[in-house]
């Protein structure tokens, strides 16, 4: 409707978006939980495919050789921690995804960013609690 | 009249302790530049000072040329939205005080910059108009010419009705961004305005809804609060938006009711 007496205007465009980096630091906590979650979805998924492919070996390689390539990998400590990073994720993804349905159900809108506190403290207390069990 | 001018010149250089601020403001004038800069302007500043204040002196005793929007000067037109130190936000209603120095002023983000701090609206109208928002009865008034509204139903678009279309909430809105067939919050917030209104009828009520109700619309967000955070008049379209939503699922799943 407008194209006729629209004047050449600068189009600033995605990339000067995502330039202002300052503005990272300002995010608001609502912004924050969408980030956290869409990270922690992705670190899921990925998760998935590697999990798949190590099951997967006792079906192409054997049941001798599933136990071996398991064994070997919970041996290393780093598989232990990433573990925990895991674990972390997955906790963290239930809390907020619990957070989001009940913003479906219209509950809690307005104090959105207590929930989201809440979600983040309540991860940390589970994870903490869940480190022996990786560990040990 | 004549004793408050007295007592304002006599109190003015007792409290002009010469508190300055700092401005970094972009500049774009699409005759001259070929790419938008920042300018830096430092002004003396007075107690109650806005940034729309603080811009306007910079327009009147620094650079003519620059260039911003700004009508009533008290957050009720909503010309005067500006992306300040990181945050859509009205100039007219941002004290200079409060703000952490040198002052980062911008036009609003994803909108097009037609010069300095003035941005092409003309995409946020197109938003707007996708909602229908205007009255659409199905129905003849019951009594006498005016269609009446009970206050219990008033109630329900008390806060929605103070939006000032400042576009503050849609610039900082990042799936309205990435989708431009979605009305964004401003729009979904008046979409509920009249989504709400008993009096439109129950026939238009569900044609709102079947409007709104895919995937570019009030399926789109995703809960971020940008809108709710930036919003000048308080108002929350993430309310709003949820609120339809979950109605509109309500409806799909009529074996819930």
């Amino acid at each position: 409707m407008s194209k006729e007496r629209r004047v050449e205007s600068y189009d600033r465009g995605r990339i000067e978006d995502l330039g202002r980096a300052k503005d990272w630091a300002i995010h608001k906590p609502g912004m924050w939980a969408f980030y956290l979650h869409r990270f922690t979805g992705l670190v899921l998924s990925f998760y998935l495919v590697m999990h798949l492919g190590v099951l997967g070996t006792g079906f192409w390689l054997g049941h001798e050789e599933y136990t071996v390539i398991l064994q070997g990998l919970e041996s290393l400590y780093i598989v232990r921690v990433l573990e925990i990073g895991l674990f972390a994720a997955f906790v963290f993804h239930a809390l907020n995804g619990i957070r989001i349905v009940m913003f479906d159900m219209t509950v809690g809108l307005d104090i959105q960013e207590q929930l989201f506190y809440l979600s983040i403290a309540l991860s940390f207390a589970i994870v903490l609690a869940g480190v022996p069990f990786f560990l040990l | 009249m004549a004793t408050t001018q007295e007592t304002q010149k006599t109190e003015t250089p007792a409290a002009a302790e010469a508190e300055t601020a700092t401005l970094d403001v972009f500049r774009y004038i699409p005759e001259e530049d070929d790419k938008p800069h920042t300018e830096t302007y430092e002004i003396e500043t007075f107690e109650g000072m806005t940034v729309l204040d603080a811009l306007i002196k910079i327009r009147d005793e620094q650079d003519p040329s620059l260039t911003v929007r700004h009508s009533c000067r008290m957050a009720r037109c909503g010309s005067d939205a500006l992306y300040i130190n990181g945050t859509q936000r009205l100039a007219c209603n941002t004290q200079v005080s409060e703000l952490k120095q040198p002052i980062d002023v911008e036009p609003l983000p994803r909108f097009d910059v037609i010069r300095d701090l003035v941005v092409e609206m003309s995409e946020f109208y197109n938003r707007m108009e996708s909602v229908e928002p205007w009255f659409q009865p199905d129905h003849e008034p019951e009594t006498g010419d005016e269609y009446l509204q009970s206050p219990e139903n008033r109630k329900n678009i008390d806060t929605v009705l103070d939006c000032i279309w400042c576009a503050a909430c849609t610039s900082s809105c990042s799936p309205a961004a990435s989708d431009s067939d979605f009305p964004g919050p401003a729009a979904l917030a008046k979409a509920y305005r009249f989504y709400k209104d008993e009096r439109e009828g129950e026939e238009t009520r569900r044609r709102r809804l079947e409007m709104l109700e895919n995937s570019h619309g009030i399926y789109r967000c995703h809960t971020q609060f940008n809108c709710t955070e930036v919003c000048p008049k308080n108002i929350s379209p993430t309310e709003a938006i949820m609120e339809m939503s979950r109605d509109a699922i309500k409806e799909k799943l009529r074996f819930w009711r």
